[in-house]
């Protein structure tokens, strides 16, 4: 019977194997969108079950959201940056660095406005300074990132030292209440998928992505591009700052830490592929911080051990990178 | 002598004359071994669901007579006497005093610390024991008197937690943990006991996370640099604070030109960390080695590679636990045949970690008095730390706390000595005394 089916393949062709079944799934135009979204609700779903309905309270699923705003925040402005082909680990340490100084512009004037403006200022001072060193110097970004995370988090821990600087705490549950957080991660995101998905931004980062010196050549000016794609960067690093501010109302050496990571980990798990190109979009940071979030607090919910809740979570991970990273088979990128 | 007699007397009068607490209906209970089956105290009590309701003075009661309390254990480190401690808490404590617990991953910033409390908020977990020694307790008791969850921390009484303690939180049970002093104090005797007449071995530190207000660590390294100034009369170019909270690794600038120098950070704050440890170490230059955390595991190779290469019997000291680690390290001769460390200021973990749950426990069970001090703010109790020098000491420390075996040096007698539940006459005072009585004497002749 095998010889039979294989005799009727044409000539020069061969039988698809699993393999390329998840490769042709893989390579849909939506499947970016709706596999990692497939996945979030399945996870959201099996831990309701699991927990016989308390992970669908409201309180559980808002503190999903709350927990993963912050990844969020700077995962979607970061997808501007992967989207081309690069790679910034150092946006928690500039994180830390524009709270801080936020803070301490809270303390010295009582304005938050002015607050909000001193750590929109310095994220996209910092993450554009690392651009134009990349598109005027043309080292690799992440040799840049490295080096600057070490300069940031100096700078941070000269300033503190082992203190913590903090503002009111009443104060900033004014603003939590007040839904502060929320709405601007919202108005942020909105103003990102338009960027990204119905202008030329995200047309030409995604170009630039796929093979930059193709991009070049029919005239997209890669240095503006870059540079645009680490302006919108700082701008997602100084919101979360803010945010971060307002959550725990306080600011020490260790905010930020390992945040390169985690937004590279919620980017991958949101569908995107970390090396840019054509199948790039802004929203998957949000998907993707949201999985981890779900993924840490269901886990907990269910009472899996900590070390076991690892280990889960790294199996999930390897899955949904496995699914995601792959780039369909295109023109050479920056990579190659 | 007379102290110690004294001592002695107290504890036992505490331990033998509060064993009532669950046995008086009790059908049995181990000290040592074996679920607690405690009876109903009558079938018309009934429990006791809410905190403020319980507790009625001069009443003893038995675990089973409240419901069953869920309580959050925040950790920021991994390592083998977090996982002694998990082992104390769900294996011994859980099922005698009929609690539940909820342990966090390693906890590393301030948002991890809210997210853990929101998700035990979502868990009905009654109040949280946290052993993140940062400054932000001020603004997490916060977060902890917005939501009703009680809060106890490892850590002592600082400026720079201040807040915390006069800010009139109610659910703010206190603190525990070692007086750092004590620690700093150990270390200088050692200090003084093996250093050189001219200091010319040299002194490294790695100071931990001193550079993240961890006060322990930070008052371990201030007491080195301390003891070192007492010695040799030095004279700093900065303050001893600021020397010891040094986020970069530095060599201490001091007058008579002595080689000091601090590396803080740990394994766990940076990748790198070991690397560099082992690079300072290997220049040659330091032949006495002061650990502020138990890092040892980590630095044992190099310390062994540099006394090799240089023929220099390097002397490390190290605060830590009373783990397998430790003793193993104790056990482990270097190229001169003595122990691979030669001094540890060492906890228990099962003391350590009882406290943090007397706080919370008796705060949930009504007996919230006991962690309030006479001008009724939070109460600080403070742990004795024990310094060992020798295998043997070490060896019979190893045996102490001992998951598999389920002996435990603060064993059910040893908690419900301190419980308001069992002894409702017990007051904030008494229970400070009896944490002062715990001394090595004691343990050695209670373990033995």
């Amino acid at each position: 019977m095998e010889n039979t089916k294989e005799n009727k393949l044409p000539q020069g062709t061969r039988k698809l194997g699993v393999m390329d079944h998840i490769r042709i799934i893989r390579d849909k135009p939506m499947f970016p969108l709706i596999f990692p979204l497939t996945v979030l609700i399945l996870i959201i779903a099996g831990f309701g079950i699991a927990t016989e309905g308390g992970f669908f309270r409201k309180t559980v699923l808002m503190g999903v959201f709350n927990q993963a705003l912050i990844i969020a925040t700077v995962s979607t402005a970061m997808t501007f940056v992967f989207a081309a082909g690069n790679m910034d680990i150092s946006v928690g340490s500039a994180m830390a660095f524009s709270a801080v100084a936020g803070v301490y512009a809270y303390n010295a004037t009582g304005s938050v406005f002015f607050m909000v403006v001193v750590c929109l200022v310095i994220g996209v001072v910092l993450m554009s300074f690392n651009g134009f060193i990349h598109a005027m110097f043309g080292v690799r970004t992440i040799i840049i990132s490295i080096v600057m995370m070490q300069l940031y988090s100096a700078i941070v821990s000269l300033i503190l030292g082992p203190d913590t600087v903090s503002i009111d705490y009443g104060l900033c549950r004014q603003l939590e209440n007040a839904g502060f957080r929320n709405i601007s991660f919202i108005l942020f995101f909105v103003f990102c998928m338009i960027l990204f998905h119905s202008t030329s931004v995200g047309r030409k980062l995604k170009f630039v992505g796929g093979n930059a010196r193709c991009a070049q050549q029919t005239g997209i000016q890669y240095k503006n591009t870059v540079l645009i794609s680490f302006a919108v960067a700082g701008l997602g690093v100084g919101l979360s700052a803010v945010f971060s501010i307002i959550r725990t109302s306080t600011v020490g050496t260790t905010l930020g830490a390992g945040m390169g990571m985690d937004v590279m980990l919620a980017v991958v798990l949101g569908g995107m592929s970390i090396f840019g190109g054509s199948r790039s979009n802004a929203y998957a940071g949000l998907l993707g911080a949201v999985t981890v979030s779900a993924l840490n607090k269901g886990l907990l919910m269910c009472d899996v051990s900590p070390m076991l809740i690892q280990g889960v979570r790294g199996i999930v991970f390897l899955i949904l990178v496995f699914l995601n990273s792959e780039r369909p088979a295109t023109l050479p990128s920056a990579q190659d | 002598m007379k102290k110690r007699a004294l001592a002695l007397a107290l504890v036992l009068s505490m331990t033998f004359g509060l064993t009532a607490c669950g046995n008086g209906n009790s059908t049995s209970q181990g000290s040592n071994g074996g679920n607690t089956t405690t009876a109903q105290a009558d079938s018309g009590s009934g429990e006791t669901a809410a905190p403020s309701q319980a507790g009625a003075a001069g009443e003893a009661k038995t675990p089973q007579d409240f419901k069953k309390f869920k309580i959050g254990v925040m950790e920021s480190q991994s390592n083998d006497s977090t996982v002694l401690r998990r082992n104390y808490y769900e294996n011994y404590i859980a099922p005698r005093y009929n609690v539940e617990f909820v342990f966090s991953e390693q906890v590393k910033s301030a948002e991890d610390e809210m997210n853990f409390i929101e998700n035990c908020v979502d868990m009905g977990v009654d109040g949280i024991i946290s052993y993140r020694s940062s400054p932000d307790v001020n603004q997490i008791i916060q977060v902890c008197e917005e939501y009703e969850l009680l809060y106890s921390v490892n850590t002592t009484r600082t400026p720079m937690v201040e807040d915390a303690f006069t800010g009139g939180y109610q659910t703010m049970t206190g603190v525990w943990g070692t007086e750092p002093s004590i620690v700093s104090n150990e270390f200088k005797e050692w200090i003084k006991s093996v250093a050189s007449e001219d200091g010319s071995e040299g002194f490294m530190v790695t100071s931990a996370l001193a550079f993240q207000g961890n006060t322990m660590h930070a008052e371990c390294t201030q007491g080195v640099l301390a003891a070192l100034q007492d010695i040799y009369g030095l004279t700093y170019e900065d303050t001893i604070e600021n020397l010891a909270a040094t986020s970069v690794p530095l060599e201490v600038p001091n007058d008579k030109g002595l080689n000091i120098y601090i590396y803080p950070g740990t394994n766990s704050t940076s990748d790198n960390w070991v690397q560099g440890a082992s690079t300072a170490l290997q220049t040659g230059k330091y032949g006495v080695f002061l650990q502020a955390a138990p890092t040892y595991g980590y630095t044992g190779v190099a310390v062994d590679e540099v006394e090799r290469g240089f023929d220099m019997n390097i002397k490390v000291a190290v605060n830590a636990s009373i783990s397998d680690t430790l003793v193993t390290a104790f056990n482990t001769d270097d190229k001169f045949g003595n122990s691979s460390l030669d001094m540890a200021t060492v906890q228990s973990v099962s003391f350590l970690s009882a406290m943090g749950f007397i706080q919370v426990y008796n705060h949930l069970t009504g007996y919230e008095h006991l962690n309030r001090m006479a001008n009724g703010e939070p109460a600080f109790f403070n742990m004795p730390i024990w310094a060992l020098s020798s295998r043997e000491q070490v060896n019979q420390a190893a045996t102490w706390d001992n998951a598999e075996k389920e002996t435990w040096i603060f064993n059910e007698d040893a908690i419900n000595a301190a419980l308001g539940i069992c002894n409702p006459d017990l007051t904030n005072e008494k229970l400070v005394d009896y944490y002062k009585s715990i001394t090595l004497d004691w343990v050695i002749e209670h373990m033995s």
